[in-house]
């Protein structure tokens, strides 16, 4: 009989040029140890045959569920539900999106579909900019950012083309769209495979390390630019409260929030709440048991555009308990 | 006539049990009952019914690879898979197979064979071939709008239906690449079937519902009401009835008069309240097998609330479900690779 608990997968998203092929021929070429199934989009130049290789047209189709902005990626779910018929044979499976590809249908697949969340867990969303060219891209075009506010974890590639302070330029630009991702600075996308893969980085406990106070800077900036805003909250929280606010603010914003994630102290639970979402689509689950003497917090993150940091943490504050 | 004793359901004891390790994605009677299994090890198992006999094994497709789609073939006396290597393969109940046609670097999810047309389709992508029975490819379409999710013929073998996403395409055998007959619903579309009489053209949809077209004035049908993505789908010619798994029962929906729209359906097995993954209805009694989400498996009378039980619950989906032509033997199969046999204590005269 067969194993069948859930696969890692990891989204692999970055802006044509920035090295994306790079990094998919040295994970499928390099000996790290374990056999990756690639989903890999029809644009795509990698070089490497194999079987574990799987071909997709990016098929975005639109739900009738009544969320407005949901799409979902069609082909992936076929692929993955083929994927996993195979007799054990891969640790985890990775998907390659076209540079121009927006994440969120890829991301709320995972939500929405029932098969692929039995069998399938969204391990992380990494992220490939071009050092030279990132802030170029995110003037001109929307995908930029969004796939770094998507992003679980950035690779800054091509570091080597930039002095010290254009990259300091260039973190600080990610932060302001994106405070909770992991930043990797890296030459030809040169980094341990185990720092990319099979992270958890999901499991969101990245966002108690966010400082509560950074908000993004203001300069530079369009009224489409995306930001975000992060939100600490010392007293305990009503969940009812929260689901009723959180409820309202993505049925009415969600377009706009392209992704918001929290932990949260719940009054009367021993557990961390966690929380997150993709658009509309949230999803929200008991997480790690706070620790005998541990500091309890609630911490919110929004990434999006247009966004009202003041009515944000007012929202919020009408959360707490009592 | 009532096939169950009255009182508490009865119980059936599987006839043969096999554990294989990969899982079984599809399963079909080929004749003289020889069962054919189609794994995730790229592996077809043939399973004769008898305990005393032997299983045979034969790679069929890419070891390593997986079976994604299965059919009995149009002679009954072998089986078609599609397997994850692209290649769709035809395996004789002697154990001899050959490759019928190939999609390189894709996967061969979508299948269907008409005995009466003696034809066999087969999709890849947006790319549909037709295969007659002397294996030449009669027949290419690729201008679909989208990635093809399953194949019907009609009854007769004269045309085929092709889910996609935005509805399904019609188009007559002769004249594959002409004259297609779009019938448009907003959604993805993942599977699709005929009705027996040839009369309607029914869709499982991505967002948990079926469409249907009744064919003489392109009208609209809406099923809805299921709690997931219906999978499986089988008909009772008699009364026309549409089984479906999806629900936390199988569910009927009665084709006769203005039905089955604005009518409720039949429920069949209700009462273990899980989710059904499979259903196959009786090739001549109005039974239906059922399967559950969490490996349970019943047999149903279409009307009427008694059951048999067939399987336990063991919380591995059920994936198929097949009746042997005559409907003397059951197959049931599990995600994890579990065949439970089953032959039936009623005969064909009953």
């Amino acid at each position: 009989m067969r194993n069948l608990s859930p696969i890692p997968v990891t989204v692999l998203t970055g802006y044509l040029g920035a090295g994306k092929t790079t990094l998919l021929n040295r994970l499928l070429s390099e000996q790290h140890g374990k056999k990756y199934a690639v989903i890999v989009n029809e644009f795509g130049e990698i070089g490497i045959d194999n079987e574990l290789v799987v071909n997709a047209d990016e098929e975005v189709f639109e739900m009738n569920n009544g969320c407005i902005c949901c799409t979902v990626r069609g082909d992936l779910i076929r692929i993955i539900g083929n994927l996993l018929k195979r007799a054990g044979g891969f640790d985890g499976i990775l998907i390659e999106t076209t540079g121009l590809a927006d994440p969120a249908p890829v991301a709320q697949t995972f939500f929405v579909d029932d098969e692929v969340r039995r069998r399938a867990k969204l391990d992380s969303i990494v992220t490939v900019v071009d050092a030279k060219h990132l802030a170029a891209r995110l003037e001109d075009s929307h995908e930029a950012a969004e796939q770094v506010a998507f992003a679980d974890t950035i690779l800054i590639n091509k570091i080597d083309l930039v002095s010290a302070e254009e990259r300091q330029r260039i973190e600080q630009r990610i932060r302001a769209i994106n405070p909770t991702a992991i930043i990797h600075n890296t030459r030809r996308c040169a980094l341990p495979i185990a720092d990319l893969l099979d992270r958890g980085a999901f499991d969101l406990d990245r966002i108690l390390e966010v400082e509560p106070d950074f908000l993004s800077s203001a300069d530079h900036e369009h009224d489409d630019a995306v930001t975000s805003a992060a939100l600490i909250e010392t007293r305990p929280i009503d969940l009812n409260k929260f689901n009723g606010w959180i409820g309202t603010l993505l049925r009415t914003k969600g377009q706009d929030i392209l992704r918001s994630k929290g932990i949260l102290d719940i009054a009367g639970s021993p557990d961390r709440f966690v929380f997150q979402a993709v658009h509309m689509l949230a999803e929200g689950d008991d997480g790690k048991r706070w620790l005998s003497g541990e500091t309890r917090v609630s911490k919110l993150v929004f990434i999006g555009r247009g966004l009202d940091p003041a009515a944000l943490r007012a929202g919020f504050a009408g959360c707490v308990a009592g | 006539m009532t096939l169950f004793e009255q009182g508490p359901p009865t119980a059936l004891s599987p006839s043969r049990e096999i554990a294989f390790d990969a899982t079984i994605a599809g399963a079909r009677f080929l004749s003289d009952d020889l069962l054919a299994l189609g794994l995730g090890d790229g592996s077809v198992r043939l399973v004769p019914p008898d305990p005393a006999c032997s299983t045979v094994s034969v790679q069929a497709h890419e070891a390593g690879g997986a079976v994604l789609s299965l059919a009995a073939d149009i002679d009954a006396n072998a089986v078609l898979t599609g397997g994850d290597d692209g290649q769709l393969v035809r395996t004789g109940r002697d154990g001899s197979s050959r490759v019928l046609t190939a999609f390189p670097g894709r996967q061969i999810d979508a299948l269907a064979v008409s005995a009466a047309g003696s034809l066999r389709a087969v999709a890849a992508g947006r790319v549909l071939r037709l295969i007659d029975r002397a294996d030449r490819i009669i027949g290419t379409s690729d201008d679909h709008p989208s990635t093809i999710t399953g194949l019907a013929f009609n009854p007769k073998g004269k045309r085929i239906a092709s889910s996609h996403y935005g509805g399904v395409t019609l188009r007559w055998i002769g004249k594959l690449d002409q004259g297609a007959t779009r019938l448009d619903w907003h959604g993805s579309h993942i599977g699709v079937t005929w009705s027996p009489d040839g009369s309607a053209v029914l869709s499982s949809m991505q967002d948990s519902e079926l469409h249907g077209w009744r064919l003489a004035d392109r009208s609209d049908m809406r099923m809805s009401g299921y709690i997931s993505k219906v999978r499986s789908m089988g008909w009772l010619p008699r009364p026309m009835t549409l089984v479906t798994a999806g629900a936390d029962c199988a569910i009927g929906w009665v084709f006769a008069g203005s039905g089955p729209q604005g009518k409720p359906p039949i429920e069949i097995g209700v009462g273990i309240g899980r989710l059904t993954t499979a259903v196959a209805v009786h090739p001549l009694h109005p039974i239906v097998a059922v399967g559950f989400e969490d490996g349970r498996a019943v047999l149903c009378e279409l009307a009427g609330e008694r059951y048999a039980r067939l399987r336990p619950a063991d919380d591995k989906r059920i994936e198929e479900l097949a009746w042997s032509k005559d409907g003397k033997h059951l197959a049931a199969a599990t995600e994890d690779g579990r065949l439970a046999l089953f032959r039936m204590p009623f005969d064909a005269r009953l």
